[in-house]
């Protein structure tokens, strides 16, 4: 089917490249009424090269899994994309990476069918997850003309719901680090951040579990009653 | 989906966060990031039970990443702290038991989760980490026998209270007069105090003797004697006395060894308190003192099989309330001694023996003071005929004898010896010139029989008799093998035949006789290296002792052997003993017979890794003996 949308480019895969993609399309979704101890959460972060996550390139994914309420430190993902062009001189010092690694990552095609072959169909987390979301969709879109689905769960959201007396201090996943005394090591990798992020994300689920929040489906809806109160 | 992908920036991150504590600082870097690979990390808010108490074996080993985790029982004073960097339970890990303690969060913490058996890989690959784990040897070998304990449902502070000094034990200051004190006086302050006992000690408060109401009927109310006599006149002198930082342990070991029910305790040479055997057994319902009066009270076979039957009883009861090998042997020994002496007793009351100097000797274990709960008698005699006794008459008379009490023995549970390494074979009673003869020949032949034979009579001790003979054959052999370099040198080779049985490949290498299949010999394998290495070193050193630990660290001290060393090998034998009595223990239990044959598998893997060590320990023996006497 043709996307109405479509600001995608024609897309030609290598025949193993679209073997995998075409089984990533068929694999299941997650059962929005799973309790929460039984989900297999993806935390993402990912990095640009800027500020727009439409028009900047992705230039690494980070992601760790949280199963059973455990980070598996050990199973974590970590790709940089090949870059066409470097970015600017700006961000190298925001995320740490230099000109000689953004030329040096994993083709994008690979990179992205990789992250999405350890996500496994989340649902996934991310801390301002509307921008990691939209990089990845945009880029999933135009390295493999796919229209990447999932569940998503926004830490930024959900954290001021569950703490909302921590709410008004805490802006950044810095300060959410602060204000619940997470200490957390090595930040500017993709991958540290997700760890970082899985970190209070635990947190957040062990509160949401303290509210009463049993479920995929009550922890979107806690997300969605937020834009209904306008907070 | 491939769950393949690695984060090589998280990793190392990882892997700097453990590297600021110990034993991950001092780490391999492929053995941490070994372990960072497999590394899980969980979330407990305050309150939070990490590790519930008595939950089955541990899954996973925990490390504190930040925050902190109480582990206590219910007393809050027993909780102790882990903060960040701290691992837990590894005792419980590493004996494949469920933890004794719960484990809380005490603040919102992060912990490192690393599964069971990743911990046990890790164990395997990292000599660092397994050093940070066996380093703590002590206080495992701790765990191990309070694990004991509570596998026999037993209570376990009755340990912890026999190790109570003495003078915490001490209820009252001691009642106590000089010599030159008429008796009514001091009668007047025993009845006034309400003691069973009082000390006798002269001005400069040395104790001098002690008068308990027991004597004071025998000695003073029978007798009828005046109660103006001084009480010097009456007293036990010479009292039998202990340090007040002596152990309730020592205490009552000391009681059952001269049958008595009063010690003095001094301090720098002064009287401190007078300890009776009521008061440890406030402490401890258990009766040395029980069975001993009713051994010395024996007066026939029929009561001595009952107290022999006793003394099986309490050593397992005893054991099963975890008490040391080394207490447990010694104290087994000292019963063992009651009963053979009292059964010597009876029988040479029913003989006319002749006036002739003769010593009963406890040979082996016996004659070492080593005794488990599977011995069979090893004994020998030795007497020295007077003028005009034809000796072979006198040999015929002793032997007669000797074969009553080594039957009498057997059935108080003592069987006879299969290698008849009895009293009653001519062969070994003998003597004073044979003996000597006897043991000339097998240090000048050094065959592998007459070592064999060294090995058991060199062990020798005087139950009964005339103790002097023994001692003097002691002194004379002593003697003769300082002198001979050649014999000690064969004594070392014929040892380190028997290699402890470390695998290169498996923990153990193991037997796969038919009789045994899967088994180590714990007596052949196990204690043998350890009572081989001590006897050649008491030998060379000309050290009269013959226990193990005693010839160790009288050795030791004679040799310059380092106090550490010494040490390593004492606890090794004595947990080698140890796991001895409790697989015999085990097995009695289970209607079998007892024997030394153990499958390492039925241990937990804190004991196999001690035993491990303990194997380790007398090939480090062997070398040195390898080392200063092979040659």
């Amino acid at each position: 089917m043709i996307w109405p949308l479509a600001r995608r480019a024609r897309v030609t895969l290598a025949p193993d490249e679209a073997r995998r993609l075409a089984a990533l399309k068929a694999a299941p979704q997650p059962d929005p009424r799973t309790p929460l101890a039984d989900l297999r959460w993806v935390v993402v972060d990912v990095e640009t090269g800027g500020l727009n996550p439409y028009a900047d390139p992705l230039l690494s994914i980070g992601a760790v899994e949280i199963r059973n309420g455990q980070i598996r430190l050990g199973g974590g993902f970590e790709a940089g994309l090949q870059q066409a062009a470097v970015t600017s001189h700006e961000n190298i010092l925001v995320h740490g990476l230099t000109h000689s690694l953004q030329r040096s990552g994993m083709a994008a095609g690979s990179a992205l069918l990789n992250f999405a072959e350890f996500a496994g169909g989340g649902p996934f987390v991310a801390f301002h997850a509307g921008f990691d979301r939209t990089a990845l969709a945009v880029a999933m879109r135009k390295a493999l003309g796919w229209d990447f689905p999932g569940r998503w769960l926004d830490a930024a959201v959900i954290a001021p719901l569950l703490f909302p007396r921590l709410a008004g201090a805490c802006r950044s996943l810095d300060d959410w680090l602060a204000a619940l005394s997470i200490e957390n090591y090595a930040r500017h990798s993709a991958v540290a951040d997700a760890a970082a992020t899985a970190q209070l994300w635990l947190i957040l689920l062990e509160a949401a579990t303290r509210q009463h929040i049993r479920t995929l489906k009550e922890m979107e809806k806690l997300a969605q009653a937020r834009k209904w109160l306008g907070l | 989906m491939t769950t393949s992908a690695i984060a090589p920036s998280l990793l190392a991150a990882t892997v700097q966060d453990l590297r600021r504590h110990a034993p991950f600082s001092e780490m391999e870097p492929r053995h941490l990031e070994w372990m960072a690979g497999r590394l899980q990390l969980a979330y407990f808010p305050a309150g939070a039970t990490v590790l519930e108490a008595d939950a089955g074996a541990p899954e996973w080993f925990y490390v504190v990443k930040q925050g902190s985790v109480e582990a206590g029982g219910a007393a809050a004073d027993s909780v102790i702290k882990l903060l960040a960097g701290e691992c837990f339970p590894l005792g419980a890990l590493l004996a494949g038991r469920a933890v004794a303690n719960q484990y809380r969060a005490a603040v919102d913490s992060f912990c490192y989760l690393l599964s069971a058996a990743d911990f046990h890989a890790l164990l395997e690959q990292s000599a660092v980490f397994r050093d940070f784990c066996t380093r703590r040897i002590a206080s495992l070998l701790e765990q191990s026998q309070k694990a004991v304990q509570s596998e026999y449902a037993l209570r376990q502070d009755e340990d912890a209270r026999l190790e109570r000094s003495l003078v915490s034990l001490c209820p009252r200051a001691p009642v106590s007069v000089t010599g030159g004190t008429p008796l009514s006086a001091a009668l007047q302050a025993m009845h006034d105090a309400r003691v069973g006992s009082v000390a006798i000690t002269d001005e400069a408060r040395r104790p001098l003797g002690i008068l308990t109401l027991k004597d004071v009927l025998s000695r003073v109310t029978l007798p009828g004697l005046a109660l103006d006599t001084p009480i010097e006149s009456v007293m036990s002198a010479g009292p039998i006395s202990l340090p007040t930082g002596a152990t309730a342990r020592e205490a009552l070991l000391t009681m059952a060894r001269h049958s008595i029910h009063h010690l003095l305790l001094v301090a720098d040479g002064k009287l401190a308190g007078v300890i009776s055997e009521k008061d440890l057994f406030a402490i401890k319902r258990m009766s040395v003192q029980g069975i001993t009066a009713a051994i010395a009270g024996a007066g026939d076979i029929e009561a001595l099989q009952r107290a022999g039957r006793d003394i099986a009883a309490l050593a397992h009861n005893l054991l099963a309330q975890g008490m040391r090998a080394e207490t447990l042997t010694e104290l087994i020994a000292t019963l063992n001694d009651h009963l053979t002496r009292r059964l010597i007793d009876l029988e040479i009351g029913a003989l006319q023996l002749p006036q002739a100097k003769w010593c009963w000797m406890a040979l082996g274990s016996e004659g070492r003071m080593e005794q488990t709960l599977a011995t069979d008698q090893d004994n020998a005699l030795i007497f020295a005929p007077g003028n005009g006794d034809d000796v072979e008459t006198l040999r015929e008379t002793l032997i007669a004898m000797a074969r009553r009490i080594n039957q009498g023995l057997d059935a108080c549970g003592f069987p006879l010896c299969k290698g008849f390494i009895m009293a009653s074979n001519p062969k070994w009673c003998l003597t004073v010139d044979e003996w000597r003869a006897q043991f000339s020949r097998w240090i000048d032949a050094g065959g592998p029989e007459e070592l064999l034979n060294a090995s058991i009579f060199f062990d020798f001790r005087p139950l009964y008799g005339e103790a002097a003979l023994a001692a003097e054959l002691r002194t004379w052999l002593t003697t003769k093998i300082q002198g001979n370099p050649r014999f000690l040198k064969q004594m070392t080779q014929n040892a380190l035949r028997n290699v402890p049985p470390l695998g290169l490949v498996r923990d153990f290498v193991l037997s796969e006789d038919a009789e045994h299949p899967h088994t180590l010999d714990l007596k052949l394998n196990g204690s043998m290296p350890f009572v081989d290495g001590a006897r050649i070193l008491a030998l060379a050193a000309g050290q009269p002792a013959t226990g193990t630990a005693q010839r160790l660290k009288q050795a030791g001290q004679a040799l310059r052997i380092p106090d550490a060393e010494i040490a390593s090998w004492t606890q090794a034998f004595h947990f080698i003993q140890l796991l001895r009595l409790r697989h015999q223990h085990g097995q009695e239990r289970r209607g079998q017979a007892p024997n030394n044959h153990l499958n390492p598998d039925t241990l937990s893997v804190l004991d196999r890794r001690i035993l491990k060590e303990a194997f380790r320990q007398a090939r480090k023996l062997q070398a040195r003996l390898a080392l200063d006497y092979e040659r």
